[in-house]
């Protein structure tokens, strides 16, 4: 096992290559740890990697989300992220998700509880998609009454107004059990 | 030249100190990290007679957002003493020195933190000190550097901080709070050891050019040791100490 801090030289530019996000070049040719973790070298490819120990709470590319949506506007929806991978996050960052080129009138509305899975980052702003058969909404009511709703066809019914609204319904639409815990 | 009149001896002819420290010898350092549960990261560190606790927040969401950075994150660092850190109550409300500290400490680790991957988002460090001794600042950078690293932040190095000084015509390492009221010079460093750049260096007091050259040099040699100390505290938490 090789510990190594941030800081810590782990090889030079000409003997092993890395294009870890957990590694760095210190432009004298030297490739350094950015964080704590172990050592990972591959002789055969001359590749090394830092496996880090202690991960932050930001989304990578083909996470899975779930998160509040914060605001609809015309082309999109912007999410704030609750949990990544199922694991709890307090960072409160926010994704946004293009609904541009979708049938449906309406994706989400304000306060829907929503899954995404994560398509990476783009000009500072982390963008997600919609379009994955378990990404959708997961909790919703009522626009008219606040009450309960069912799936149906492209969309949900009240069961109390029977109004009946567009959504982008997930797979796993009233199914996750921390709906229940909050 | 500088200090104020004292009847303390500061430096005796054996060169022992007023705490019983040689002039090479910094004081007793104990560093912990991932002290509070409910922060990303943290560590707490006894630098002689000071008592510090640092909690690091993020990367996390911007508030207000107007402050949000499109091409970068941001680091904000909040340096606080306790009422009960110095002898006579001190005010909670931040003073000029704390808002003064603060702005050197985020100045101080900003060449050490890769905010670059982290638009749009914060990284919030809180420095709480609880008992305080001559060299704070020092103290609080070297746990503010732990607990970054405790909070997985990328960083190019750890920073290293401690504090060289003049007191009666000699250079000391690990300045204490009798030394900087009455000794003739105050010089804490801030060093990346790795890569061997200083982030920080202030100076209070009058040094000549070979003094200044020496200090620097004390400094740095102080810097490395606690280093190592730094790093055995994160290895301690994330390893339980037994590497191979």
């Amino acid at each position: 096992m090789n510990v190594v801090c941030p800081g810590d030289k782990l090889s030079c530019i000409e003997e092993y290559e890395s294009n870890d996000n957990n590694t760095f070049d210190d432009n004298n040719g030297i490739i350094r740890s950015t964080t704590i973790g172990t050592k990972c070298i591959n002789k055969k490819d001359h590749t090394l990697k830092v496996k880090s120990i202690s991960n932050i709470s930001l989304p990578k590319m083909d996470d899975v989300v779930i998160g509040v949506v914060v605001s609809v506007v015309s082309s999109m929806i912007i999410v704030s992220i609750e949990y990544v991978n199922n694991n709890k996050v307090n960072s409160k960052i926010e994704c946004v998700c293009s609904t541009r080129g979708t049938h449906k009138k309406t994706m989400a509305l304000v306060d829907d509880v929503i899954a995404l899975k994560i398509l990476g980052y783009k000009n500072g702003t982390i963008h997600a998609s919609i379009n994955d058969p378990d990404a959708g909404v997961l909790f919703t009511r009522c626009k008219k009454c606040s009450g309960d709703v069912i799936t149906i066809k492209d969309g949900i019914k009240c069961i109390n107004c029977t109004w009946m609204d567009d959504r982008k319904i997930s797979r796993n639409f009233g199914n996750t059990g921390f709906i229940k815990l909050s | 030249m500088g200090g104020a009149k004292t009847d303390i001896i500061l430096l005796n002819e054996s060169d022992i100190r007023c705490d019983g420290r040689k002039i090479d010898e910094l004081r007793k350092i104990i560093i912990k990290a991932g002290v509070l549960q409910n922060a990303n990261g943290s560590s707490y560190i006894e630098f002689g007679n000071n008592k510090i606790l640092v909690g690091v927040f993020g990367p996390r969401d911007v508030h207000p957002k107007h402050l949000a950075n499109t091409n970068t994150g941001i680091l904000r660092c909040r340096y606080h003493m306790s009422p009960f850190s110095v002898d006579e109550r001190k005010n909670p409300a931040p003073s000029r020195r704390e808002i003064e500290i603060s702005k050197v400490i985020k100045e101080a680790l900003e060449p050490s933190v890769i905010l670059k991957k982290f638009p749009r988002t914060v990284v919030d460090i809180f420095i709480e000190v609880l008992q305080a001794d001559g060299g704070s600042r020092c103290a609080a950078l070297n746990a503010a550097s732990v607990a970054l690293a405790d909070a997985g932040i990328p960083m190019r190095d750890l920073v290293s901080a401690c504090a060289a000084g003049k007191i009666a015509n000699s250079i000391v390492l690990d300045v204490n709070n009798e030394e900087d009221q009455f000794g003739q010079a105050d010089m804490p460093v801030g060093y990346m050891p790795n890569l061997e750049k200083i982030t920080l260096i202030q100076l209070d007091g009058i040094l000549t050019h070979n003094e200044y050259a020496t200090c620097i040099d004390v400094a740095i040699q102080g810097c490395k040791t606690i280093y190592q100390i730094q790093k055995k505290a994160l290895i301690d938490k994330f390893f339980q100490g037994d590497i191979k």
